[in-house]
């Protein structure tokens, strides 16, 4: 089984792949100390178990289990954490594996055998501990999975089933309803029609067409975006205090 | 009339000390006006337990008035000397002082009642009656004080303890992951170990101390370095530390685990949320009699005064007022992508100007 080692503590990490290397069937593939170095590292080696801390700067575990989700093959997930109150409970309730720090050696083996893959209705359970919102936005492309910065998104646009993440340098497609990033990004987006959100902090002017008939213009985008009748006044007092 | 009565008592009274009496504090309008309730309903009883006519209503509103106002000046009076004594002598004295009026206004009315000063001899009965009558109300109201009392220490203790255990909190996550630091470290490099299990001793130690303790300025600074040292190992090559610390003068005295959570708080808050870290840094200098440490670490996009983090700082805060009144203060602001904590307090004479009473004040 190949191991991947992901905690943004050397030490942590260290003790950990100690323990790992000494179990028989068990080999340590590689280390990470963020969550995008670990989803890269995970899909290079193909690793099948990732030990995943929780807390870590910029991208936390949970999201990182949740992008390591989308891969064509998902690595089974344990996740790591020293002291988390409520996420104990969560852990067993979703029937999720997990380690408690300092890890014990006889845990690690039990845990080890028992990972399984983590799916989006248990984490989506686990999330609800600490209502976060994502870092990154992950899109499965040719090249496997491709990480998105939120702060990097112009806007979503739904297209029947797929919705249409355009962002700096390009556009991906994800499968994920538009209601649901509406209410994750509440804070950072505005809904300006039916199938469309636009992120608050890119937008550069809204422009009359005619009776009725307004649209948005977004930094680095170059065709506007039409503002449907309902969303106009909201979108309007938005733009005003921009 | 006892809720009225506690609240306006000052909560710095000698008379909260535990085993002293409760001298009720009947001196405000308040507590006037429901005595005056009370009485009228002790007339009531009185009235309905013997011949019920307007006349008699009148003669009893009258005396039981008399005597219970009386009877209120009179403590009012005496209150600063009654505090003074210990539970059962300052009981006893307040209940003397009541029966006392109960027989000079029983006397009074004895006298107007006969119409002559001299002339005829003194009804004992009667007034034999209104003294048994008036002790038995004035013991169950002492009684009442008493326990009232009783709860409002109660609420206090526990009270302290909320503070004591908001102080001595060690985060968890910071326990258990130096706890996975040492057994990392065990292996590799026991020496390290070995000083990680010293520094975090020390941190316990601390912790477990009584809140309010004052230590020397140096000793509450190595109880931030070692913390920070601890959090050094952890966060590596994330955490750089700018320290700059005047000599600290002789006899500066500070109270325990003030620093050390600003500096947890600057790493937790500032350097954690951090993938490329950061510097923390630690000013101290002293200037005009005062002393002015500032902790400061660079501000997250987007971040938020956190709860914890104010309920640390109000925390803080309140422990110096108690030290140190309006002399020592604790601002934090944000300028120039920094957040800085800058806390000023008195060099030399704190613990003269304490607050003297209660565990806050007591030195080391």
């Amino acid at each position: 089984m190949k191991v991947l080692i992901v905690d943004d503590e050397r030490l942590a990490r260290d003790r950990l792949a100690r323990m790992v290397s000494a179990l028989d069937g068990y080999r340590v593939v590689g280390e990470a100390d963020n969550g995008m170095t670990a989803l890269a590292q995970a899909q290079e080696h193909d690793a099948d178990v990732v030990l995943l801390d929780i807390r870590m700067p910029g991208m936390d575990g949970l999201e990182t289990a949740r992008h390591l989700s989308e891969l064509a093959e998902p690595p089974a997930v344990i996740f790591c954490t020293a002291y988390e109150e409520h996420a104990v409970q969560a852990f067993d309730l979703q029937a999720v594996g997990y380690l408690l720090k300092p890890v014990r050696r006889d845990s690690v083996q039990r845990v080890l055998e028992q990972a399984q893959r983590v799916n989006k209705a248990q984490l989506a359970a686990l999330n609800g501990l600490e209502p976060s919102r994502r870092t990154h936005i992950s899109a499965r492309t040719h090249r496997g999975i491709e990480l998105i910065p939120v702060e990097d998104v112009r806007y979503f646009q739904a297209d029947q089933k797929y919705v249409t993440v355009r962002f700096g340098d390009g556009e991906v497609i994800i499968d994920e309803p538009l209601k649901e990033l509406e209410r994750e990004f509440a804070d950072l987006f505005v809904r300006i029609h039916r199938n469309a959100l636009v992120a608050a902090a890119h937008i550069e002017g809204l422009e009359r067409l005619g009776v009725g008939q307004s649209c948005i213009r977004l930094r680095g985008v170059e065709q506007p975006l039409d503002v449907s009748r309902r969303h106009l006044s909201a979108v309007r007092r938005l733009v005003k205090r921009l | 009339m006892a809720n009225y009565i506690s609240q306006q008592e000052p909560s710095g009274a000698p008379a909260a000390s535990g085993d002293h009496f409760a001298v009720p504090n009947l001196c405000t309008a308040p507590a006037i006006s429901l005595l005056v309730l009370f009485g009228e309903l002790l007339v009531v009883v009185l009235l309905f337990a013997g011949e019920v006519s307007w006349m008699r209503l009148a003669l009893l509103s009258l005396f039981v008035q008399w005597v219970a106002l009386l009877s209120a000046a009179a403590l009012c009076l005496c209150r600063p000397l009654l505090l003074r004594l210990r539970l059962v002598p300052g009981a006893l004295a307040a209940f003397a002082l009541a029966l006392l009026v109960t027989f000079a206004v029983g006397l009074i009315a004895d006298r107007v009642i006969a119409g002559t000063v001299f002339g005829a001899p003194v009804e004992w009965m009667p007034i034999i009656r209104q003294l048994v009558i008036a002790s038995v109300i004035a013991a169950l109201a002492l009684r009442y004080f008493y326990v009232q009392q009783q709860l409002r220490l109660q609420e206090q203790a526990e009270l302290r303890a909320r503070i004591q255990a908001l102080q001595s909190r060690i985060r968890p996550h910071f326990l258990f992951n130096s706890m996975n630091i040492i057994a990392s470290l065990i292996e590799t490099d026991p020496a390290t170990a070995e000083s990680v299990v010293e520094d975090l001793s020390e941190l316990f130690r601390a912790s477990l101390n009584e809140a309010g303790n004052q230590v020397p300025l140096e000793d509450e600074l190595a109880l931030c370095e070692r913390y920070v040292r601890i959090e050094a190992l952890r966060l590596g090559e994330r955490l750089h530390l700018d320290w700059q610390v005047e000599p600290v003068p002789g006899g500066v005295r500070i109270p325990l685990l003030t620093l050390q959570p600003l500096v947890e708080n600057a790493i937790y808050h500032g350097i954690q949320p951090l993938p490329e870290g950061g510097t923390i840094g630690v000013r101290v200098w002293f200037q005009d009699g005062r002393a002015n440490v500032e902790i400061s670490n660079p501000v997250p996009d987007a971040a938020v005064q956190s709860q914890g983090n104010r309920m640390a700082l109000e925390n803080i805060r309140t422990r110096l007022a108690v030290l140190y009144g309006s002399r020592a203060e604790l601002h934090s602001e944000v300028r120039g992508g920094r957040y800085a904590a800058l806390l000023r307090f008195p060099v030399g004479d704190a613990a003269a100007n304490g607050g003297g009473a209660g565990p806050a004040g007591r030195v080391l």
